[in-house]
């Protein structure tokens, strides 16, 4: 399973993914880049069945285009995340996508925001999250070491961290590690 | 139901309601999150609270605001709590094959500063009570727990601290709750909010 660990800072957010795409014990791309941007300064990552993925994270990139496109306001990351929040629970009971996401942006007026979604439709707002079997060995190294309104450079020091520990302790062998830091 | 965990209790005292929740956003066994109640305020004197799916909590809570803003423009009047029971009912009946796996509390404040507390399983079959209502992974010792503590003509101050006692007791040894508590204490004056501090584990 993928595994995302993303934590927010003081006008920062920062985004660490895994880059490999498995198919059953092998490794198919070493290389993958999983964070897909939807409008300005906000990102997405999903998932889950490699299938649903795909046209899930389609499906949501073109709507919120188009919907920006059709009321002429560009989406915030609240709203985003409740709009991807509305159609994970409409399709819970009528096609169930089995995916979850985290979607990290950047709004003029609140600065940078962390959502969770999960694919029963739980939205959460968080200061740092982890998706994926890594979220059982890094969120409590998280709890333990995170402040916030934290600099860069600890911020990445705490990531740096965080990867340590699965390369130390995680079973599946996570090739390299893909690091979406924007300074917003 | 319980696979986010959480707990709810409504207290009726004397013209005065209480309505506490825990904090805890958990995926089964894994806490998630530390701050998320599961109250909603629906206008000055009502709340609605709900345990079970938080997906579903968020999907029936942004149903009941539109249907409240729908009434209030329709009829050009605040919702009176039995009412909004009474429809919240219906709606849920309507999903009876796909239900939403929710079940909801609603507490509110008559026009005549009488509480008035409600539940509602799954299917919106409702039951009223005059003391108090619980729902949630520890409702079995909640129930107890309240029983035991709950007295008639309770004031604003004495509420509060049953209420969080009782929170506090029953989510304790549940494993599924806690993390945090939230009370929301409604009297005649307004709404009171007050954090609860309670075992982290």
């Amino acid at each position: 399973m993928d595994t995302v660990i993303s934590l927010i800072g003081r006008n920062f957010g920062i985004l660490a993914i895994d880059t490999i795409s498995p198919r059953s014990i092998f490794i198919m791309k070493k290389d993958l880049n999983k964070c897909v941007e939807i409008g300005k300064n906000k990102y997405l990552i999903v998932s889950g069945l490699p299938g649903d993925v795909s046209q899930f994270t389609d499906f949501i990139q073109k709507s919120v285009q188009l919907n920006s496109l059709k009321t002429g306001i560009p989406f915030s990351t609240h709203s985003v995340a409740n709009f991807v929040r509305k159609e994970l629970s409409e399709c819970l009971r009528k096609n169930p996508v089995k995916v979850n996401l985290t979607i990290l942006g950047f709004d003029d007026s609140i600065g940078p925001s962390l959502y969770f979604i999960d694919y029963l439709g739980n939205l959460q707002r968080m200061n740092y999250c982890v998706q994926g079997h890594a979220s059982l060995l890094v969120f409590s190294l998280l709890d333990r070491h995170f402040k916030k309104e934290m600099d860069i450079k600890p911020a990445i020091g705490l990531l740096v961290k965080c990867i340590g520990v699965l390369k130390n302790r995680f079973l599946i062998n996570q090739v390299g590690f893909f690091n979406k830091n924007n300074r917003f | 139901m319980e696979y986010n965990g959480g707990c709810v209790i409504a207290m009726g005292g004397k013209n005065c309601l209480a309505v506490a929740s825990d904090l805890r956003f958990g995926l089964e066994n894994f806490t998630q999150g530390l701050n998320t109640p599961k109250m909603f305020r629906i206008n000055q004197k009502m709340f609605i609270a709900m345990t079970g799916l938080l997906g579903d909590i968020a999907t029936l809570k942004q149903v009941i605001e539109y249907k409240l803003s729908l009434y209030s423009t329709k009829e050009s009047k605040t919702i009176r709590p039995l009412i909004l029971v009474t429809m919240l009912s219906l709606f849920l009946y309507q999903n009876r094959f796909s239900p939403f796996v929710v079940e909801t509390i609603v507490a509110g404040l008559n026009e005549n500063e009488k509480p008035l507390i409600c539940t509602m399983d799954v299917l919106g079959a409702t039951s009223f009570s005059s003391k108090f209502v619980v729902s949630g992974t520890c409702s079995e010792s909640l129930y107890g727990i309240c029983e035991n503590y709950w007295k008639p003509g309770m004031e604003p101050e004495e509420l509060f601290k049953t209420i969080s006692n009782c929170l506090i007791l029953g989510s304790n040894r549940d494993c599924l709750s806690g993390w945090g508590g939230m009370v929301h204490i409604i009297s005649t004056n307004g709404v009171e909010t007050k954090s609860l501090k309670t075992r982290m584990d």
